[in-house]
C-alpha cells in the first residue's frame, strides 16, 4: 500500500493542472505565431507523464519522449525556464539551442527529451548501467510512446537491460496513436507490456488516465528496479486530446473518440477524486488551479521578456 | 625528444591494448563495450586479456545490438561514465548512427552545454582483407560530416598508442578508426604512460619540397613507398598525415602546398564524397591558392563497393603506383 | 543535346517529306543504300538526296522505330512516287538479296563509301549540329588564359600580361617559370611579399650589358657588321652632286691658297665630314693624313730664320748637331715651339680684319685665290700661308712659332688688345686668362698626349654641383639655307672663307647674347659677373681632343668679319697653330655634333660660362609651313644653363630670339 499525504496530492494535482494549462498556453503561443517550429502538446496525458515522475526519487534520472513537456514538469523543472525554452530565449534550460523538444536538466537527472523516436531507451541503458556500476541505487525511468515500441533500440535496449539487470523502468504511453497511426495498425498485440515476456522481464498494463493507479504501479516498479532485479515495462493506457503537433488536423479520427476519452480526464478525475474523499476544499482545489495557472503566466512573461541568445553562442557547446 | 631506449616495438594492436590498458587502471571509470571483447579478446584480438585484468564489470560483452552498444555508451558518457566501445567492423556504425549522430553527437549542444559524451568509439575499418564488400568500408567521411564528434586515426602503432589515451581523456565522442591491415603493423611505441598525441593535429611525416601528399591510414604507408622510389630521382616529397580527420587542422597542410605548389590527397575511401574533396577544397580557399603550380590530385577508391577477388581488392584502392603517377603528372614529366 | 537530338527524329521524320528517303535508308544503311546506289545509276538524284540528308543516329530502338514509320511514310507522300518506287524496289531487293549482298560482300567502290559516308554522314550531323553545349552562348574557354594560380600570382605582382606569356605546361598552361621569364626587374624595385626568392631571369634583350643590372648576364649583342669604309673621296668627287652626299653644296669650304703648289700635287683625300654646319674639322681617323700633311711640310725658312736668335732651343738644337728633324721630331718642337695663346691668333685674325691696310695683301691673296677656285668645295688644306702672311704683314703680331719666352707675347698681346679692342674687360680676362694659358702651356709641353682639358671639365662636373637646365627649340633652316646659296659667293669674295650655317648662327647667338646679358654672365662667387662683349667660344675637334677657339667681341662684328674670323680660327685648330684651349676667355660656347648625326645633345657648361648652347644636324622634315606640310631643313639646338645665373625664362628668351632671327635671316642685317 502506498501511502499518499496531502502534500504529496497538492503536489500531484498542481503539477497536473500546470501541466494542463502548460501545454494550453502553448497552443495558444502557438497559434499567435510566437513560437518557431512546432510543439508536441500532451494534453490528455497529464496523468501518465506527472504520476511516474513524481514516484521518482532525490536522484534519480529520466529520459523524455519527444511529448515531454508534462514529464518534465513532473520531474520538477522550472516553468519559467521551460516556457523560455520553447520560445528560443537564453534563460531557457538550453539556451535557446533545443527548443520545445529537447528541454533538458541533465544535472539534476533529466536527460532530456528525445526527438528520434526510440532514442531514449537506449541512454536509459546506458544511465542505468552508470548507476549499477557506480551502486548508485538510483534507478533510470524511460518514457516513451507505442510507436516506439516498434523500433530497433526499443528490442535492443530491453534485451540489454534484461542481460545486465540494468535499473532502467520502461514506462510506455499508450496514447493510441502512433503519429497518426492507430495502435491497432502497426502492433499485433493487444497490450504493449506483453512485449516483456519476450525479455523475461515484468510488464504491465495499466489506465493512464487513473493519477493512483499510475502512481503506485510506478512507485513498485521503481523499487523493483532499485533492487537490482532488472527493468520493468509499464504501458499506461491513454489519449492526447491534441494533435500529434500544431500542424496535425487530426484527420485519423473521431471527435466521438475524442469526446469519450474527454469524460476520463485525469484532472477531472483527480478533481472528484479529491472531492469525493474531502482532501481539499473546493475553494482550495479552485486556488491551486489559479495558482497553476498563474505560474504559467508567469513563466510566459518571463519568457517573453528573456532576450535572444547572442550570434556568438552558435559556435559554442559543440566540444566539451 | 624520445630515446629508443624509452620505446618498445610492438604491434599496432598491441598498442592500443596498451594504451587501453594504461587509461582503464588510471581511470575506474573507464569501460569497455563490445562484441565478444571479453573471453574472445576481440575480433581482431585488441583486447586479449583485458577480461582477466578488468573483470567483467569493466570489461562488457554485448549482444549483437550495435544501437544499443553506442546508445549505451551514449548514455553511460552522460552520465559520468567514460566508455569505449567498439564496432567489430567500421561497416556496423550505419546500426549504430543514430545513437551516434543524433544522439551522443548532439546531446552537449542540443542542451546548451549542460552534459558532455566522453566516450570513445573504435572502428575497425578499411580493406586488404578479403572481407568484401560489407566488412571492407572506410566511412570516415560520414563521421567528419556530423559535428560535435571527433574523428581521429592512426597509421602506425605509436599513433595509435598515444591516440587512444588522448580519445579517451577527451570529454567528447570520439570515433577512433584503426585499420584492419595496419593491426600487425610493428613499430617503436613509447613507454611512457604519459605519451598522447593531441587530437586536432596534422604532423608531418616526411619533409620534402617537390610536392606534399596527403594521406592516413594504410593510404600512408603507400605513400611512404611511393616517396622512397621517388628519392631516388631526386624528387622529394613531403608527406602529411592528418592524425585528426574532423576536426582537421589545415595550416600544415596550407603551409606546405605554399612551400611545393603541389598537392596530391589519398585515401582509401571512396573518392566521390570523401575526405579528399575537403582537403582540396580548403586549400584551395585558403591562400595556398596562390602558389599552386598544378592542378591538385585526389587518389581514392573507386566508385565501388569492394570487391573479395584480391587483385580486384588491391585495384580499387590507390596503391603505390598511383602515388608516382600522379607525382610525375603534377611536375610535368609526363 | 545530342540525347535530344536521338529523340527528335521521330518528329522530323513525320514532319518533312524530305526525309522520307531517310527513313527507309534506317532500315539498314549498308543494304538499302546499296540498292539506291543501284538505282541510283539510272536515277541520279535519289543517292544525292541519301548521302546529303541523312538522317539521325541510328539506335537499334530508332531502327525499328523508323522501319515503322519508314512504311507508314513511304506511301504518304505523292511527290516522291519515284523515290518510293525505288525504295520499294530496293526493299524488294533488300529482302531478296539480303542474304546474297552481305555474303558477297560486294564492294564496289561507290557502295563502300556510301554506306560508310552516310553513317559518317548520319553522325556528321549531329556532331555538326550541336558542337557546344549551348548554340546560343559563346565558348566559355574564349579569350582566356590557362595557367597556373601561381603563375597568375606572379604576373599580378610583376605586372605581366598573361596574353604575351606562352605556356609550356599541358594544353598550353601557363607554369610559373613562363611568366618569370618575361618580368623585368627595375633595380631597386622589389616591392612584392611573396615568398618566392627574387626573380633572378629577367629579360635580357632589354637590359644586357646595361652595367647598373646586376642580374643581367652580358650578352654578346648582335654583331652590327661595320658599314664598309667607303673608299675616300677626292675632293673633286666631294664636290660633284653626288646622290650620296646630303648636300654636297652647304660643306665646308676652307680657304686655299691658289698659288700653294702643293695644292696641286696634294691629291689627298681629306677628312672632311660632310654636314650643313661644318664649322668643325672632325678629326677621323682620317685625320692622320691631315698630320702627316702637317708634318711632311716643312717649316718655311724665313719663319725658321726670324726666330733662330730667340729660339733658344732651336738654335741649341741645331748646335749639338742633332740629327736632322724627323717628321714626328717635327711634330713636337712644333707644338712645344708654338704654345700659341688663341688670343694671339685670334687678334691677329682680327687685327688682319680691322687693319685695311695690313689686310690689303691678304685679301689680294684670297680674291686671287676666290677667283681662281671654283665654286665647289676648296680642298680643305692647312693655311699656315695666310696666317704667316698676316704675321708677316702685322709688325707687332708675332708669328705663331715664336715664343722662347712664353711670357713676352703675353705682354705683347695685352698692349694689342688694348689698342684693338676698348674694353678693360676684356683686358683684364686676357691677362688672368693668359697667365693660366701659359701654365696650360708648361703643362702642355710636359705631357702634350693628354686632354687635360677633358679632365678638368670633368673635374668641374663632379665637384661642382651646378644646376643646369637644359632647353630646346628647333629652327627652320630653309631661309637660311637659300640665303646662303644667295650670298656665298659675295661671302667668299669678302671673307675670303665660305659661309656656313656657323657662321648665322654666330650672329644671331652674339645679337641675341647681348640682349640677354645673363645668359653672357658668369658666376664669381656668389655674385653674378655680366660682361658688355661676347666671346663665343666654339669647339673645335682636334688632335688633342676637344679645344675651344674663341671669337671675341662678336657682337660688333658684321657677318663678314665672323665668317672671316671663324674660317681662321679652323684654320689655325687644323694646322695646330692653335693647340691651347681657349675656353677662359670665352663667355659663350657653342658646340657642334650635327656632322656626326647627332640631332640634338646636352653639353657641358665650360667652366667660365654660364651657358652653353648644343647645335644638332640640320635634316630635311616635313613641317607645316604656312599651313601645309612642306620638306624643310630643321635644326634643333639645345641650351644649358647654369640656373643660378639665369633662369629657364631666359634661357627661353633668348632661344627664341635666336630662333626668330635665324628663321627670318633679313633680321640679321641689322
Amino acid at each position: 500500500m502506498i501511502e499518499l499525504s496531502e502534500e504529496l496530492l497538492l503536489r500531484m494535482y498542481y503539477k497536473m493542472n500546470q501541466a494542463r494549462y502548460f501545454e494550453e498556453k502553448l497552443d495558444e503561443l502557438v497559434s499567435k505565431g510566437k513560437v518557431h517550429g512546432t510543439v508536441h502538446l500532451a494534453i490528455g496525458q497529464e496523468a501518465s507523464g506527472v504520476m511516474p515522475c513524481l514516484a521518482l526519487e532525490e536522484g534519480d534520472l529520466v529520459s523524455m519522449s519527444h511529448r515531454s513537456h508534462v514529464q518534465a514538469i513532473g520531474f520538477g523543472l522550472d516553468v519559467n525556464l521551460m516556457m523560455a525554452e520553447c520560445l528560443g530565449k537564453y534563460t531557457g534550460y538550453c539556451k535557446g539551442k533545443g527548443g520545445s523538444m529537447h528541454i533538458a536538466d541533465v544535472e539534476n537527472g533529466n536527460l532530456g527529451g528525445n526527438g528520434i523516436v526510440g532514442g531514449g531507451f537506449n541512454l536509459s541503458c546506458g544511465a542505468a548501467l552508470t548507476q549499477k556500476y557506480h551502486n548508485t541505487g538510483k534507478v533510470v525511468l524511460c518514457f516513451a510512446g507505442d510507436g516506439a515500441t516498434n523500433t530497433g533500440s526499443f528490442h535492443e535496449s530491453l534485451n540489454l537491460a534484461s542481460i545486465w539487470k540494468l535499473p532502467v523502468v520502461f514506462f510506455i504511453e499508450n496514447n493510441q496513436y502512433g503519429m497518426s497511426n492507430p495502435v491497432e495498425n502497426h502492433i499485433n498485440i493487444e497490450n504493449i507490456s506483453d512485449r516483456s515476456e519476450a525479455y523475461n522481464i515484468p510488464g504491465l498494463t495499466i489506465d493512464g488516465n487513473d493519477f493512483l493507479g499510475v502512481y503506485n504501479t510506478a512507485t513498485k516498479a521503481l523499487r523493483y528496479a532499485r533492487a537490482g532485479k532488472g527493468p520493468v515495462l509499464i504501458e499506461a493506457k491513454t489519449y492526447r486530446y491534441s494533435g500529434h503537433s500544431k500542424s496535425d488536423k487530426q484527420l485519423y479520427r473521431d471527435k466521438r473518440e475524442l469526446i469519450e476519452w474527454q469524460k476520463k480526464d485525469p484532472l477531472l478525475k483527480m478533481k472528484e477524486y479529491l472531492r469525493e474523499n474531502r482532501v481539499f476544499t473546493e475553494k482550495q482545489i479552485l486556488k491551486m488551479e489559479e495558482e497553476a495557472r498563474v505560474s504559467i503566466e508567469q513563466a510566459v512573461e518571463f519568457a517573453q521578456k528573456s532576450p535572444q541568445p547572442e550570434l556568438t553562442t552558435i559556435l559554442e557547446d559543440v566540444y566539451a | 625528444m624520445m630515446k629508443t631506449s624509452d620505446m618498445i616495438k610492438m604491434t599496432y594492436r598491441d598498442a592500443i591494448r596498451l594504451g587501453i590498458t594504461e587509461e582503464m587502471r588510471q581511470d575506474k571509470d573507464v569501460i569497455f563495450l563490445g562484441e565478444d571483447i571479453g573471453t574472445y579478446g576481440g575480433a581482431f584480438g585488441v583486447s586479449k586479456g583485458l577480461l582477466e585484468e578488468f573483470g567483467e564489470e569493466r570489461i562488457l560483452d554485448t549482444p549483437i545490438s550495435e544501437g544499443a552498444i553506442v546508445g549505451t555508451a551514449v548514455g553511460a558518457a552522460t552520465t559520468g561514465l567514460r566508455p569505449i566501445c567498439e564496432m567489430m567492423f567500421m561497416d556496423f556504425i550505419t546500426l549504430g548512427m543514430d545513437a551516434l549522430v543524433n544522439q551522443g553527437a548532439k546531446m552537449r549542444y542540443l542542451f546548451g552545454g549542460q552534459s558532455q559524451v566522453p566516450m570513445v568509439l573504435r572502428l575497425p575499418a578499411g580493406s586488404g582483407t578479403g572481407a568484401a564488400a560489407q566488412h571492407s568500408q572506410s566511412l570516415e567521411a560520414w563521421l567528419c560530416h556530423v559535428p560535435g564528434l571527433k574523428v581521429v586515426t592512426p597509421s602506425s602503432p605509436a599513433q595509435a598508442k598515444g591516440l587512444i589515451k588522448a580519445a579517451i581523456r577527451d570529454n567528447n565522442p570520439v570515433c577512433f578508426i584503426e585499420h584492419k591491415m595496419l593491426y600487425d603493423a610493428v613499430g617503436l611505441v613509447p613507454i611512457d604512460e604519459d605519451y598522447i598525441l593531441e587530437i586536432g593535429k596534422t604532423i608531418v611525416e616526411r619533409p620534402g619540397k617537390d610536392v606534399t601528399i596527403v594521406a592516413y591510414g594504410t593510404t600512408l604507408l603507400k605513400a611512404i613507398e611511393a616517396a622512397e622510389f621517388l628519392e631516388e630521382e631526386g624528387i622529394k616529397v613531403e608527406i602529411l598525415n592528418p592524425l585528426t580527420l574532423y576536426p582537421i587542422e589545415m595550416q600544415p597542410i596550407i603551409d606546405s602546398v605554399i612551400k611545393t605548389g603541389c598537392l596530391i590527397v589519398a585515401h582509401e575511401a571512396v573518392k566521390t564524397g570523401g575526405l579528399g574533396g575537403e582537403i582540396v577544397a580548403r586549400v584551395v580557399e585558403s591562400e595556398a591558392f596562390d602558389y599552386l603550380t598544378a592542378p591538385i590530385i585526389r587518389l581514392g577508391g573507386l566508385d565501388v563497393p569492394i570487391p573479395f577477388n584480391q587483385e580486384l581488392e588491391a585495384a580499387t584502392v590507390p596503391q603505390r603506383n598511383d602515388f608516382v603517377h600522379g607525382v610525375y603528372r603534377l611536375l610535368n614529366r609526363i | 543535346m545530342i540525347e535530344k537530338e536521338i529523340i527528335l527524329p521521330k518528329e522530323k521524320l513525320n514532319m518533312a517529306a524530305e526525309n522520307v528517303t531517310n527513313a527507309a535508308t534506317l532500315e539498314s544503311a549498308e543494304t538499302i543504300i546499296k540498292e539506291a546506289v543501284r538505282d541510283d545509276n539510272q536515277h541520279q538524284g535519289g543517292a544525292a538526296e541519301i548521302s546529303t540528308e541523312p538522317p539521325a543516329a541510328i539506335t537499334p530502338e530508332s531502327l525499328e522505330e523508323h522501319q515503322q514509320l519508314a512504311e507508314d511514310i513511304v506511301t504518304e507522300d505523292p511527290k516522291e512516287e519515284k523515290l518510293e518506287e525505288k525504295l520499294t524496289a530496293a526493299i524488294a531487293a533488300l529482302e531478296r538479296n539480303l542474304e546474297e549482298t552481305i555474303k558477297e560482300g560486294i564492294k564496289t567502290e561507290a557502295t563502300e563509301e556510301l554506306p560508310a559516308n552516310a553513317i559518317r554522314g548520319i553522325l556528321k550531323d549531329e556532331e555538326i549540329e550541336e558542337p557546344q553545349e549551348n548554340p546560343g552562348q559563346p565558348d566559355p574557354r574564349a579569350g582566356k588564359v590557362r595557367a597556373t594560380p601561381a603563375a597568375r600570382r606572379i604576373a599580378r605582382e610583376f605586372k605581366v600580361e598573361l596574353d604575351q606569356v606562352i605556356g609550356s605546361g599541358p594544353k598550353g598552361r601557363i607554369e610559373t617559370d613562363d611568366v618569370k621569364k618575361l618580368v623585368v626587374i627595375q633595380p631597386g624595385s622589389l616591392n612584392y611579399k611573396s615568398k618566392e626568392p627574387v626573380v633572378i631571369k629577367t629579360n635580357l634583350e632589354k637590359i644586357a650589358g646595361n652595367p647598373s643590372n646586376l642580374f643581367s648576364t652580358p650578352v654578346k649583342l648582335e654583331e652590327v657588321p661595320e658599314p664598309p669604309l667607303k673608299p675616300r673621296k677626292k675632293l673633286r668627287d666631294m664636290n660633284q652632286k653626288t646622290e650620296k652626299l646630303p648636300n654636297p653644296e652647304l660643306d665646308f669650304v676652307p680657304f686655299v691658297d691658289e698659288n700653294d703648289d702643293r695644292l696641286k700635287v696634294q691629291d689627298v683625300d681629306v677628312v672632311t665630314k660632310i654636314s650643313e654646319l661644318d664649322f668643325v674639322p672632325f678629326v677621323d681617323l682620317k685625320a692622320e693624313p691631315l698630320r702627316e700633311e702637317i708634318i711632311v711640310k716643312p717649316t718655311p725658312m724665313h719663319v725658321l730664320y726670324e726666330n733662330e736668335e730667340q729660339d733658344q732651343a732651336f738654335i741649341n738644337r741645331k748646335s749639338r748637331g742633332l740629327p736632322k728633324r724627323t717628321p714626328s721630331q717635327d711634330q713636337y718642337q712644333t707644338k712645344a715651339k708654338a704654345p700659341i695663346s688663341p688670343d694671339q691668333a685670334v687678334v691677329k685674325a682680327v687685327d688682319s680684319e680691322v687693319k685695311t691696310s695690313e689686310n690689303k695683301p691678304v685679301n689680294s691673296q684670297i680674291t686671287e685665290l676666290v677667283k681662281n677656285q671654283p665654286e665647289d668645295l676648296l680642298p680643305e688644306t692647312d693655311q699656315p700661308e695666310v696666317f704667316e702672311t698676316a704675321a708677316t704683314d702685322t709688325e707687332k703680331v708675332e708669328p705663331l712659332e715664336s715664343h722662347a719666352d712664353p711670357v713676352q707675347p703675353a705682354q705683347e698681346l695685352i698692349q694689342q688688345p688694348e689698342n684693338v679692342n676698348n674694353e678693360q674687360a676684356m683686358a683684364d680676362q686676357n691677362d688672368d686668362e693668359n697667365d693660366e694659358k701659359d701654365e696650360k702651356n708648361l703643362e702642355k709641353i710636359i705631357a702634350p698626349t693628354l686632354r687635360p682639358k677633358a679632365i678638368r671639365k670633368y673635374l668641374v662636373k663632379s665637384t661642382g654641383e651646378v644646376p643646369v637646365i637644359s632647353l630646346t627649340t628647333e629652327i627652320d633652316m630653309t631661309e637660311i639655307k637659300d640665303l646662303r646659296k644667295k650670298i656665298t659667293k659675295k661671302i667668299e669674295e669678302q671673307a675670303k672663307y665660305r659661309c656656313t650655317y656657323t657662321d648665322f648662327l654666330l650672329l644671331a647667338t652674339s645679337r641675341a647674347l647681348i640682349k640677354h646679358p645673363l645668359i653672357n654672365a658668369r658666376r664669381e662667387g656668389d655674385q653674378v659677373v655680366v660682361h658688355d662683349h661676347v666671346n663665343i667660344g666654339l669647339t673645335v675637334e682636334s688632335e688633342s681632343g676637344f679645344i675651344v677657339s674663341v671669337i671675341p667681341n662678336s657682337q660688333t662684328m658684321s657677318f663678314v668679319e665672323i665668317v672671316k674670323s671663324r674660317g681662321d680660327l679652323l684654320k689655325a685648330v687644323k694646322n695646330k697653330h692653335l693647340p691651347e684651349d681657349q675656353e677662359a676667355a670665352t663667355t659663350f660656347t657653342i658646340t657642334n655634333l650635327g656632322m656626326y648625326g647627332i640631332r640634338e645633345f646636352t653639353a657641358i657648361i665650360n667652366q667660365t660660362n654660364s651657358a652653353i648652347l648644343s647645335v644638332g644636324e640640320v635634316v630635311q622634315r616635313i613641317r607645316i609651313h604656312q599651313g601645309e606640310p612642306v620638306v624643310r631643313s630643321v635644326m634643333k639646338i639645345s641650351l644649358n644653363l647654369d640656373q643660378r645665373v639665369a633662369n629657364g625664362v631666359d634661357g627661353a628668351k633668348f632661344l627664341q630670339d635666336i630662333k626668330a632671327d635665324m628663321e627670318n635671316p633679313p633680321l640679321l642685317l641689322f
